[in-house]
């Protein structure tokens, strides 16, 4: 605890002494210096920074959950039946590269300019990060799990239950790591569009105010945004991977 | 009585088994032994019920075995445990497929645990016990269930010379007092001789019964030690290794 406590704060140090560097290097306050950005921060947090980061965070963890809703069990059926894998696998392949940013027009136009499109694409970019992990993950669950379970009277229902939804864990939980970043760049993306919440509209609306301090006190909440989603993972994954070597990951 | 009749099995196109009879009487203990590649898994899964002879029967007493039979309890050499279950719900899983309320599963998990040794133990992750303990586990989580049939695929090959004699005493005990009888497979002739009152060798490629040895003194731990023993040792080993030349 102690160590990775120290190791946060080496990060931080060094990130701060970079984006200092950078603010007296680069001309006319396009970067502000980290204490002008921080102290706006802590005057805006409270009221509309707040406001704008709950919207943003309410988007995000209704995309995760609909992902993970989805696309567990759609991998745990792709991945454990040989027929539904060998027909849906090749429609994956071309579905999963497609950059889901492209198909925001076009949910805009089936789901309107409202919330539903914008968890919509953070959804797309989850689920096939998921789904593919997941696929992969439960073609590998050892087969003798699955005898044992049946030696002791275990049902389909029994085998989803008790081995393949905890064997796919840490699958899931790192497929999500690994897709939370992408899908916050596309929700930034998509809030600049058809609404006035959202950390997305607040840093380009600041942008376009020429107001590079508060722009930045937009991307600083951002970047606690990804952290206090990855700090969630990774709880949830020490919670429920107790049973792992290491289930500790790095990130906090 | 467990009884297979002439049953062959294969996997595809490729056979395992050839036409195998054997049988198990109740209450007692069954080795089969034979070489790597012999087919001695494949007849504990139609023993279990998980495979389905190509022809043959498998009877418990008079009625074919089904997949998950009621009846019968298996312990494989590795992941027979969950990793992701404590001692304490590995033990009660079985329990809980089997609708028990949780008091009694509590109950008889505690019993068990206790049985094989491990009180203390039920709140560690398989990967926090030795390989024996492991193995422990599992001979709980299978009488947890009270089978009639216990079977047993490869259960000690894994574990270093004493706790592996540690848990064939184990067993041998665990036979002794309780009801059930038990089908173990090994490629070790000598724990097939320690454990088992009737030693069946399984040759070939598809495997088939090339011998049955009766074993009369087997029961003690001293038997390890006496002269009989090695020479129903030698005994097989001169089968084996005559299947093995032809």
């Amino acid at each position: 605890m102690h160590r990775r406590f120290l190791g946060l704060m080496g990060g931080l140090a060094a990130m701060i002494a970079v984006w200092w560097a950078l603010s007296l290097l680069v001309p006319d306050g396009f970067i502000p210096a980290p204490d002008a950005v921080g102290l706006r921060f802590l005057v805006l947090f409270p009221g509309a920074l707040a406001a704008h980061s709950a919207a943003s965070l309410g988007r995000v963890a209704a995309a995760l959950a609909l992902s993970i809703l989805t696309a567990v069990p759609a991998g745990i059926a792709v991945g454990r039946n040989p027929v539904l894998g060998r027909i849906l696998s090749p429609i994956l392949y071309v579905l999963y590269p497609v950059p889901k940013i492209a198909l925001l027009p076009l949910l805009m136009l089936l789901f309107g300019l409202g919330d539903s499109s914008k968890v919509l694409i953070v959804f797309l970019v989850l689920f096939f990060q998921v789904l593919v992990a997941v696929r992969d993950a439960a073609r590998e669950v050892p087969p003798q799990f699955l005898l044992s379970l049946r030696s002791l009277g275990g049902t389909r229902r029994h085998a989803v239950l008790y081995v393949l939804a905890p064997a796919l864990i840490p699958a899931i939980l790192s497929s999500l790591r690994i897709g939370t970043g992408t899908a916050l760049a596309v929700l930034f993306f998509s809030e600049t569009f058809g609404t006035r919440v959202g950390l997305g509209w607040f840093v380009m609306e600041s942008w376009m105010r020429m107001s590079y301090v508060d722009m930045f006190a937009g991307i600083l909440c951002l970047g606690l945004l990804g952290l206090a989603v990855f700090v969630g993972i990774d709880s949830l994954q020490r919670r429920l991977c107790r049973w792992q070597a290491d289930p500790a990951s790095m990130a906090t | 009585m467990l009884e297979l009749s002439e049953c062959s099995a294969a996997y595809g196109s490729r056979a395992a088994l050839s036409s195998v009879s054997l049988e198990v009487d109740d209450g007692r203990t069954a080795c089969v032994v034979g070489p790597s590649g012999c087919g001695k898994t494949t007849l504990l899964m139609l023993a279990a019920g998980l495979k389905t002879p190509s022809a043959g029967m498998v009877l418990f007493d008079g009625k074919k075995i089904a997949s998950g039979d009621r009846r019968v309890g298996l312990i494989l050499q590795q992941y027979g445990l969950f990793p992701w279950f404590t001692v304490r719900d590995n033990v009660e899983l079985g329990l809980r497929i089997r609708g028990a309320p949780p008091e009694e599963r509590h109950c008889i998990a505690a019993r068990e645990i206790a049985r094989v040794g491990l009180a203390g133990c039920e709140s560690l992750f398989p990967r926090e016990l030795s390989g024996g303990q492991q193995q422990r586990v599992g001979i709980a989580r299978a009488y947890a269930l009270e089978p009639r049939l216990l079977l047993m695929d490869e259960p000690f090959s894994a574990l270093d010379a004493l706790s592996r004699e540690s848990l064939q005493d184990l067993l041998l005990l665990s036979a002794q007092e309780r009801e059930a009888s038990t089908l173990l497979v090994t490629h070790s002739i000598e724990e097939a001789v320690y454990l088992g009152h009737v030693i069946w060798v399984l040759a070939g490629s598809p495997g088939r019964v090339a011998g049955r040895f009766e074993n009369p003194r087997q029961g003690s731990r001293e038997y390890r030690r006496e002269p009989e023993f090695f020479r129903l040792c030698g005994d097989i080993r001169g089968l084996m290794e005559h299947e093995k030349a032809q």
